[in-house]
């Protein structure tokens, strides 16, 4: 984990860079040791914030209007009863999940089920025309007829037609 | 990533980052969306989806760069799924806190008066613009950390910032 180490409050944090942006930057360069960006970032930000920000009207004030902005969102927080809220939220959707689990795992082996039980029977079909499709090319090529079907006459309509027609 | 973890340690992980990153957390998503009610329940969201997703968090980030990110992704999808944006609770700047720190009440009515001010500016920001001011400024992530939270070019973060800057320079001239 790296945590960041931050110099100051958290109210000091929070607006501080905000207030930097907006009213210019009129603190000595110094910026506290602990804050984690770098010095060639700082420097330019710095630079580039008076360049853009270079209100004198706000030399000398620029804490005092920090610390308003800071105030101003001083009730914003993640409150005891958030903190509760989360702890509730978390602890439920872990008992559902525990309670679901077994449910979606027998979908799972049913799915699975199915699925496997499909490919077996369509291998199994896929075999049988194949064979089928040889025998009949193996007999058309040896006397240029088509096969006769030897069942044909326990079968109805066309197929028996067809067997007469071979015959004749 | 982090390694497997009982649940009871994974809450006492999401606990500590909660009293360490809660504010923070709440007050981005406030930025972002300006609306009490909203980023309490989006921060508590951030929290929850912590815990669930703990797992995948890498220590090679900060933890606070991770929820910054869970949040700002959250916020985004609330958006786009409400196909709404950003606008200022009626009566928010009214409920702000009192400048008890001020000499006098005409003091109190100046701050009073800058800070409508630069809320409003921020809040007068598109929400590209906006996320990059709150991760940059409120947060005070580096430009990388911003650009890996928010998943853009250091470029793109440089150059928002910059329009951002412009901007808030505009609405604030003569407003404070």
């Amino acid at each position: 984990m790296s945590g960041r180490a931050r110099g100051g409050s958290t109210r000091r944090v929070f607006g501080r860079r905000l207030i930097r942006l907006v009213f210019g930057d009129r603190r000595s360069p110094e910026i506290s040791g602990t804050d984690r960006v770098d010095r060639a970032d700082r420097a330019d930000r710095l630079t580039r914030t008076d360049r853009v920000w270079p209100d004198p009207r706000h030399a000398g004030d620029d804490r005092a209007i920090a610390a308003a902005v800071v105030d101003s969102l001083t009730d914003v927080r993640f409150t005891a009863a958030m903190r509760d809220r989360v702890r509730a939220a978390t602890t439920h959707r872990e008992s559902v999940r525990d309670r679901l689990s077994p449910v979606f795992g027998g979908l799972a082996a049913a799915a699975v089920l199915v699925v496997v039980v499909n490919v077996g029977i369509v291998g199994l079909g896929g075999k049988t025309v194949h064979a089928s499709s040889a025998t009949t090319r193996r007999e058309f090529a040896g006397d240029s007829m088509p096969p006769l079907i030897p069942t044909a006459g326990s079968l109805p309509g066309a197929a028996v037609v067809y067997n007469q027609e071979v015959h004749e | 990533m982090m390694e497997s973890q009982t649940n009871d340690e994974r809450w006492d992980t999401v606990e500590r980052w909660m009293r360490r990153h809660g504010d923070s957390v709440v007050r981005t998503i406030y930025l972002l969306t300006y609306d009490f009610a909203l980023s309490e329940e989006l921060a508590q969201e951030v929290f929850i989806r912590a815990y669930e997703k703990l797992h995948l968090f890498r220590g090679n980030a900060s933890e606070a760069t991770w929820l910054y990110r869970i949040a700002v992704n959250l916020t985004r999808n609330r958006f786009r799924r409400r196909n709404r944006e950003v606008a200022v609770e009626d009566g928010f700047f009214d409920r702000l806190p009192a400048w008890d720190r001020a000499a006098s009440p005409e003091d109190a009515l100046a701050e009073a008066d800058r800070r409508r001010a630069v809320l409003a500016a921020v809040a007068e920001l598109p929400p590209a613009l906006r996320e990059v001011v709150t991760m940059y400024y409120l947060n005070e992530l580096s430009l990388d950390e911003t650009a890996h939270t928010l998943r853009l070019p250091r470029g793109t973060v440089k150059s928002r910032l910059h329009r951002a800057r412009e901007r808030m320079r505009t609405a604030l001239e003569g407003a404070v």
